[in-house]
């Protein structure tokens, strides 16, 4: 192995080590508080939702606690669940907004904001890989910039992430 | 060499981009008159509203609500729309436009308060436009 991908391959190895607790419960829906919001669902995608506690301030460790209760509040939908959870998140076009999970336990609290992915960019952005030298590297790239620029945004699909970890006890 | 070529592609295929996609209806709307104010002339805008993604892109919305006011009367209006404006003798008031359209989840609102490009008509000139012939509105992703 090429010693410069070390550093890339180590934190997928060290990931691939940690084990999450198991989710025992069925994955959950969210509840719509806006019609349109509801209208405008273009299907769902599965977000597993994971807390951990952090015992050094700037710091985080794998811990994972289980049992903590957490709400999440999106535009025109919310839910409410205890970790490790499954939620079937609202999948849109056009846009989506950020999503706000609270989770609490006696002692913490932790707030995070989490943005939706453009999955139509991100699935751009990975395509159309190249080997052919500078020329074709700036051929490529000049080809996806066009390509994203020529699209419709309308049509862009927003998903939210598979995985939101919650670290509890550290500003995160 | 090659990179200018490039660039001159993407210019082109951005442009093309820009391009309306929807017709407004033949008939402009008709925004009053202020009252007890002679109407000099009629200027026609086309009010179209457009949604900026990333990277650039653009579509155009035909479903956005606008409401227009200036000098005291407003009208409601679907995009793309013409507009037909009244020009008074004196100084022209701006036009206030506040838009809605759903995007995604949420009933996205854009604003925009456009000011006369020639802040006083003079009755004895009929030709000289106060307004723009186009007017377009930014939602963003």
């Amino acid at each position: 192995m090429n010693i410069r991908f070390l550093p890339l391959a180590l934190p997928l190895l060290l990931a691939a080590c940690v084990e999450y607790a198991e989710v025992k419960t069925p994955p959950q829906s969210v509840s719509f508080t806006e019609s349109r919001a509801q209208a405008a669902v273009r299907g769902y995608s599965e977000t597993t939702f994971r807390s951990f506690r952090s015992t050094e301030k700037g710091r985080k460790d794998n811990q994972e606690l289980v049992g903590v209760r957490c709400s999440l509040t999106g535009t025109g939908f919310k839910a409410a669940f205890v970790t490790p959870a499954i939620v079937k998140m609202p999948a849109y076009q056009g846009a989506a907004d950020p999503i706000a999970v609270t989770c609490r336990t006696d002692k913490d609290r932790t707030d995070k904001t989490v943005k939706p992915i453009n999955m139509t960019l991100l699935r751009m952005n990975q395509s159309s890989t190249t080997s052919g030298g500078i020329l074709g590297v700036a051929l490529t790239a000049a080809a996806k910039g066009i390509a994203k620029a020529a699209r419709d945004p309308l049509k862009d699909e927003f998903n939210y992430p598979v995985n939101i970890h919650l670290v509890l006890g550290v500003e995160d | 060499m090659i990179s200018s070529r490039l660039s001159i592609i993407a210019v082109v295929f951005a442009l093309s981009a820009c391009a309306a996609d929807y017709d407004p209806p033949a008939t402009p709307v008709a925004l009053p008159p202020e009252p007890g104010k002679p109407v000099l002339q009629r200027e026609t805008v086309t009010v179209s509203a457009f949604l900026v993604g990333a990277s650039s892109s653009l579509a155009e919305l035909n479903t956005a609500r606008c409401e227009i006011a200036r000098g005291g009367r407003t009208v409601t209006i679907t995009t793309p729309m013409m507009l037909s404006i009244p020009v008074h003798a004196g100084a022209q008031a701006p036009l206030d436009i506040d838009c809605s359209a759903q995007i995604g989840p949420r009933l996205a609102r854009a604003k925009l308060r456009h000011l006369p490009e020639t802040a006083n008509a003079d009755p004895a000139d009929t030709t000289t436009r106060h307004y723009p012939k186009q007017i377009a509105i930014r939602f963003r992703q």
